[in-house]
């Protein structure tokens, strides 16, 4: 259902989950890099609306597109609300920083100034923070491998799995 | 709804009302009240308060509930104005009490007693006098008690009132839990303070009660303790599109009371009461803030609801209050803006409403399909865009007019909400959210097929998603627009449209990759595409070279193999393939491939170059050529430059230039041009010739003589207009046609460059090209000079010649070529043996060696009967060679080559021959011992020389070349000589004009007694000066010629006793003798001075010959001593001990 499907694509995108099933939004976590560029991008079904709808029916291939189109569009237009709040808080997390329609974005920005966002329903404050903390701990993980360059999209399916293990635990 | 005021009422029984009322009414609104919590709680300000007037009467005053909307007064003033004791005691003082008794009765309410007077009198508590018509106090004294007492008396009735509040509302609020309790109860209550609050214009603390309600109902709605509720509303009319601010459409606050209102009409009053408040306080960041919370989270309590409600009551509703609320920032808000940081947030706020807004829009254009189902309009749709959402809905009722035109025609349904949402995020800096929005902006002109301007948007929005890699949605927004310019027939854009999405292809859909290659090649063989479109290989391509450049068996020039990958999914005809190959900054090879087709995945190419030119050749960029569109691949970026080393076919045709085999110094300068054709026959050939380094020019003439070597040896002449075409004679195979070409150079440089080209077509009249950049030596190796010595019967010459290079030079021939008038010249007796050692070795460095020099000497005698030929020139002619050693090394190998059929590499090879692999030869020793000793060959440096080549090659040749250098570790002399007998030996030779001199007069001196010559003691000396007959100017044989001599004494040696100059007369033939006397005044070998013989005639020029030249004699030491000074002015003065 909720597989950790890694994704070997390069490009512009990487790691389009494959895992979406029923018509529940999921989860779109997406990486952003110093130059506003995606470098991580993965979704994921949350366990409880992936339990609850394990029988709903399997979305089509356009609307999967499309949602990630939306996803994309969300994610890209939040960098400015993280441009608004960035400069006003000490902190990583920055909590819920938008909204589209009914769903939330949450936003971590670390001290390197790679951007992590996570587009998900109403969450508890605390799972999305310690996933976002995995996150960015992984990810100074990629950035200590010498032949990661900064910036650049990560294809690492180990990051990925990772990533995806992370998120079946928090979200 | 109006702001509520205190009221403050009066009772004036006197009539004094209206003599007071003016001036009172000035004074207001009071202001700088404090209010001091008696719960302890920190004092306020209010900075100004309005008062309302009302005139006492009994019904007003009664002790209203406080959940009317009715007010109670604050402030009960009476007036009185009596001045007589006894009407005050009689009547005033009745009516003061039944007033104030009145007064006490109520609750929470003040009264204070104004004694309008004109003189002062003792005051009383709660009276407060104003005294009228008084000069002495200003205007602002008299009434700032009044003012004062009023303000108090305000305030401590609200403070009571607040305080009666509070106990209410907690005792209400302690009530919660019971049964019964109506939070419609606790509302008004809540609201009562609230109002007292907003009253004192306290808005923040009315605003903390609103907050506090707010929260309160979402414990109840928690609790679901809200089945008070009976319906959820919304089903009025109007209900879709009021404005969320206006409090006065429905009798909200009645509802209340009645218990009936609905959780609409709930929310909607406790919002708008809300924003009410927050624009008094001037905050409309947070009114956006807070609608923003607001409207999204009230629209999901809608939708729980929707279906009772009439068609789109969700979208109107939304789009209604997110319009209003922006609308009212709009009006409030000056647009001057006081704060440009808030200014920035605000309207940062405002487009995020705005855009709220068009969303409802978006989803109503789906819905009655005034916007096609698809990206970006379903963004607006979210995540449940269910399918039943549709036409198919019963009609229920109309919806809101405006919402409803805006539907109903396209050209209603504006972009104009779209445009201040623009705005306000281009205002505070969200240039994302703003991009979206252009995006949605073009994307409903392109649907509405208005292209022009869809593209326009378009173009200008894309690339700033590409730029950042947001692949996936910079492939949405340029398919539109590829979509747009195709309506267009902007054929150059949408092919760069199509490029740009093959580019991210990876992000594209297999069908969509097929379309827009397809789309892209059709449109680039198209003739409408009139310009030509150039772009990177990648990532639809890559490409590689897969072999070393080779050269072609069977014609002239070479080919390398080089591979592509196509990552596209279809065939892709292309009309031609070039590579691109340099050397230095001139030289250039393209290499091409003509028509072809690349298939999917990796293809690979024979791509040829008719040009033959050898060289190393760094490999540049591929041009891929497809009808009008050129991808280009530019090696030179890659972190490794690919160099190849480019060999022509030993039997193409081939052009050198050389220095020619005679030259002529004084004359113009000349290189030759061989070009050899090889196996070719040349039918149709132009030369073109290109100095290619500065300081030197060819110089400009019309015929070039040429010579032909071949069986029938031919000599003539090419006319031609300009070096950059000269036809060549048509010739046939194994031919070479020598070219002479005369130069002339202004900057000394030891080598210049010369670019040269032979365009030629061969019989199967395919179109060839040689090139060649090298370099000629405009310096030679060998420095000539000459002197020229008088003797009295003939002349003779010398000759200097240095070796400016480092490698020495043989010279085998010397001789002398001279006008045929001069009757007999003869060499030097010597000069016959210095032929024999036939090699001058000489090194430009060794100073020594040069001052060595040979020289040779020629003699001539002239007859007479020439003495005025002074045109005559002798011409020395030398022959010499350097490059022995190499050319026959350069055989050697040359033949070890075409044995094993390698001789392409033969031209490289002898390049390198001289500068690195015979570095080690000592040729000083070759020159003395006739025997030349090869250094071991440096394989190293071999290897690196032949890095270039194919491996295998390299191995051969390094393989030959050791075999070489192994098999002749000495070289005799003769062998050399043998070896290199095709080379022909250099000449100089250069026009020495030839002296003459009217005049020759031969000096000799003799000293008397040339052994008895002591210092100090004067010694005689003859002077002869002969003239000689042979150079005489004239034949007259009597002619007397006038001369003198002047001997230069180098006084620090002699002194000179008798005539220094003297004038003389002789005739040819005649020895004159002068006798001087001279004291030597230094021992030891003296030269004898130096005598110079001048011509005293005008007209006639004097050549001396002196025979003692360079002549000592000894002078010989005193047996007696004596001292003398030797005083230049004084002369000298002996001592004699």
């Amino acid at each position: 259902m909720n597989a950790t499907h890694s994704s070997s694509s390069s490009g512009g995108g990487s790691g389009t989950g494959s895992g979406l099933a029923g018509n529940t939004p999921t989860c779109y976590f997406v990486m952003i890099g110093t130059k506003d560029n995606p470098i991580y991008e993965a979704e994921f079904v949350s366990v409880s609306t992936a339990r609850s709808s394990s029988a709903g029916t399997a979305v089509s291939e356009a609307k999967r597109e499309e949602f990630r189109h939306l996803n994309q569009f969300i994610a890209h237009s939040a960098l400015d609300m993280i441009e608004d709040i960035q400069w006003g808080t000490n902190q990583m997390y920055l909590k819920s920083i938008d909204k589209f329609n009914e769903r939330f974005i949450s936003a971590y920005l670390t001290a390197g100034n790679i951007k992590m966002l996570l587009l998900h329903d109403a969450k508890s404050e605390d799972a999305i923070r310690n996933f976002f903390n995995d996150c960015y701990e992984l990810y100074i993980k990629t950035l200590l491998n010498p032949f990661y360059d900064p910036n650049s999209i990560i294809s690492s399916a180990g990051f990925d799995s990772k990533v995806r293990l992370s998120a079946k635990r928090y979200l | 709804m109006e702001p509520k005021r205190v009221i403050v009422t009066y009772c004036d029984e006197n009539g004094n009302w209206p003599s007071v009322e003016k001036d009172l009414v000035s004074r207001l609104p009071l202001r700088n009240l404090v209010w001091k919590p008696s719960n302890n709680r920190a004092k306020r300000n209010i900075s100004v308060l309005d008062v309302e007037f009302r005139r006492f009467s009994a019904e007003s005053s009664k002790n209203l509930p406080p959940v009317t909307l009715l007010q109670n007064p604050y402030l009960n003033l009476y007036f009185v104005n009596c001045e007589d004791n006894e009407v005050y005691k009689t009547t005033v003082r009745q009516q003061i009490r039944e007033w104030i008794q009145l007064m006490t009765s109520k609750k929470n309410q003040e009264w204070l007693i104004v004694h309008i007077s004109s003189q002062e009198n003792a005051r009383a508590t709660k009276v407060a006098q104003v005294r009228m018509a008084d000069t002495e106090m200003s205007e602002m004294e008299l009434w700032a008690d009044f003012t004062e007492k009023m303000k108090e008396g305000i305030m401590t009735s609200f403070d009571q009132n607040v305080l009666t509040f509070e106990e209410d509302i907690r005792r209400l609020d302690s009530q919660r839990q019971m049964p019964g309790w109506n939070y419609c109860t606790f509302f008004i209550l809540k609201e009562g303070l609230t109002n007292a609050y907003e009253m004192m214009n306290l808005h923040e603390d009315a605003l903390r009660q609103y907050d506090e309600l707010e929260a309160s109902f979402f414990q109840i709605l928690r609790d679901n303790a809200l089945t008070w509720y009976g319906k959820f509303g919304g089903m009025q009319e109007g209900d879709d599109d009021a404005n969320l601010l206006d409090l006065n459409r429905k009798p909200y606050r009645d509802l209340i009371i009645q218990n009936t209102i609905s959780v609409f009409d709930f929310r909607t009053y406790l919002f708008g009461r809300q924003c009410n408040l927050l624009f008094r306080l001037r905050r409309p960041i947070e009114i956006c803030h807070r609608s923003l919370i607001f409207i999204p989270s009230f629209a999901k309590t809608v939708r729980e609801h929707v279906s009772n409600l009439t068609e789109n009551f969700m979208e109107s509703w939304i789009y209604t209050a997110c319009m209003s609320i922006v609308n009212e920032c709009d009006e409030t808000v000056p647009l001057s803006g006081d704060d440009p940081h808030m200014m920035i947030v605000l309207d940062g706020a405002k487009a995020e409403l705005l855009q709220l807004a068009r969303q409802q829009l978006d989803k109503l254009g789906i819905q009655h399909g005034r916007l096609p189902k698809e990206l970006p309009f379903t963004m607006s749709l979210g995540y449940d865009n269910d399918t039943n959402l549709g036409m198919s809905e019963v009609e229920k009722k109309p919806m809101s007019k405006d919402l409803l035109e805006a539907v109903s025609s396209d050209e209603a349904f504006d972009t104009s909400v779209s445009a201040r949402a623009i705005r306000g995020f281009d205002g505070s800096g969200r240039h994302r959210s703003s991009l979206l929005l252009h995006g949605d902006v073009a994307a409903l002109q392109y649907y509405r097929k208005k292209f022009v301007e869809a593209a326009r948007i378009l173009e200008s929005i894309t690339w700033r998603y590409g730029q950042n890699h947001w692949t996936v949605l910079e492939n949405e927004l340029v398919m539109k627009h590829a979509k747009c310019l195709k309506e267009l027939g902007d054929t150059v854009k949408y092919t760069e449209a199509c490029l740009t999405l093959l580019r991210n292809m990876d992000d594209l859909k297999d069908e969509d990759k097929l379309y827009y290659s397809t789309e892209l090649f059709s449109t680039a063989t198209s003739k409408e595409l009139k310009q030509e479109i150039h772009h990177e290989f990648a990532p639809m391509f890559t490409v590689k070279v897969v072999s070393m450049v080779d050269i072609l068996q069977d014609d002239d020039g070479s080919y390398v193999d080089i591979m592509i990958e196509n990552k596209l999914p279809q065939d892709i005809e292309f009309n031609k393939l070039s590579v691109r190959m340099v050397s230095g900054e001139i030289d250039e090879l393209w290499f091409n491939l003509r028509h072809g087709v690349i298939k999917p995945g990796k293809n690979t190419y024979r791509v040829t170059c008719e040009t033959s030119a050898s060289g190393t050749y760094v490999l540049e960029k591929v041009h891929l050529k497809i009808g009008k569109l050129v991808f280009l691949y530019d090696f030179l970026q890659e972190n490794r430059k690919r160099i190849f080393r480019v060999d022509s076919h030993p039997k193409a045709l081939k052009a050198t230039i050389s220095p020619p085999q005679e030259m002529e110094l004084g004359q113009t300068s000349t290189f030759i041009v061989h070009v050899s054709s090889g196996r070719n026959q040349v039918s149709e050939a132009s030369l073109s010739l290109l100095p290619a380094s500065e300081g030197i020019s060819l110089v400009p003439t019309s015929t070039l003589a040429y010579s032909k070597e071949a069986s029938d040896a031919a000599t003539g002449e090419i006319s031609f207009e300009s070096y950059e075409a000269i036809s060549l004679p048509s010739f046939g195979p194994n031919e070479t046609l020598a070219i002479t070409v005369p130069y002339e150079t202004f900057i000394n440089s030891q080598e210049h460059l010369i670019k040269l080209a032979v365009h030629y077509l061969t019989p199967n009249s395919k179109r060839h090209t040689f090139t060649l950049t090298t370099g000629i030596e405009t310096v030679l190796p060998l420095q000539v000079s000459h002197s020229i010595i008088w003797r009295d019967d003939c002349l003779n010459i010398k000759l200097d010649m240095a070796c400016t290079s480092y490698v020495p030079i043989r010279v085998l021939n010397v001789e002398l070529r001279h006008p045929a008038r001069i009757n007999d010249f003869k060499q030097a007796p010597f000069a016959g043996e210095m032929m024999q050692i036939k090699l001058i070795l000489s090194l430009h460095t060794t100073v020594y060696v040069m001052a060595s020099v040979v020289l040779y000497e020629y003699h001539f005698e002239r007859p007479l009967a020439e003495a005025t030929d002074e045109a005559a020139n002798i011409v020395p002619v030398l022959a010499y060679t350097n490059v022995e050693v190499e050319k026959a090394l350069t055989s050697l190998l040359e033949a070890d080559l075409v044995k094993a059929q390698l001789e392409q590499h033969n031209a490289f090879l002898t390049s390198h021959l001289k500068s690195h692999l015979l570095k080690g030869v000592d040729y000083m020793v070759y020159g003395m011992s006739d025997e030349l000793e090869l250094p071991p060959l440096d394989v190293a440096s071999c290897e690196t020389l032949l890095v270039y080549h194919d491996p295998k090659v390299r191995e051969i040749l390094i393989g030959i070349l050791k075999e070489i250098f192994l098999m002749n570790k000495t070289i005799e002399y003769d062998r050399i000589m043998a070896l290199s007998s095709s080379n022909q030996p250099l000449q100089i030779s250069f026009p020495i004009p030839l002296p003459t001199s009217q005049m020759l007069t031969t000096v000799e001196i003799i000293v008397d007694s040339p052994n008895e010559l002591t210092v100090g003691t004067p010694a005689t000396f003859q002077l002869l000066v002969k003239n000689s007959a042979y150079w005489s100017p004239s034949e007259d044989k009597e002619q007397v010629y006038d001369l003198y001599y002047d001997i230069l004494v180098d006084y620090e040696n002699w002194l000179l006793c008798g005539h220094k100059k003297r004038l003389f007369s002789t005739k040819p033939g005649v020895t004159t003798t002068h006798a001087v006397s001279l004291v030597p005044l230094k021992t030891g070998p003296l030269h004898v001075p130096k005598i110079s013989i001048v011509s005293a005639t005008s007209g006639v020029y004097n050549q001396t010959a002196y025979v003692n030249e360079a002549e000592q004699v000894l002078i010989k030491p005193r047996t007696t001593t004596s001292t003398f000074v030797i005083d230049q002015q004084r002369g000298v003065q002996f001592a004699d001990r």
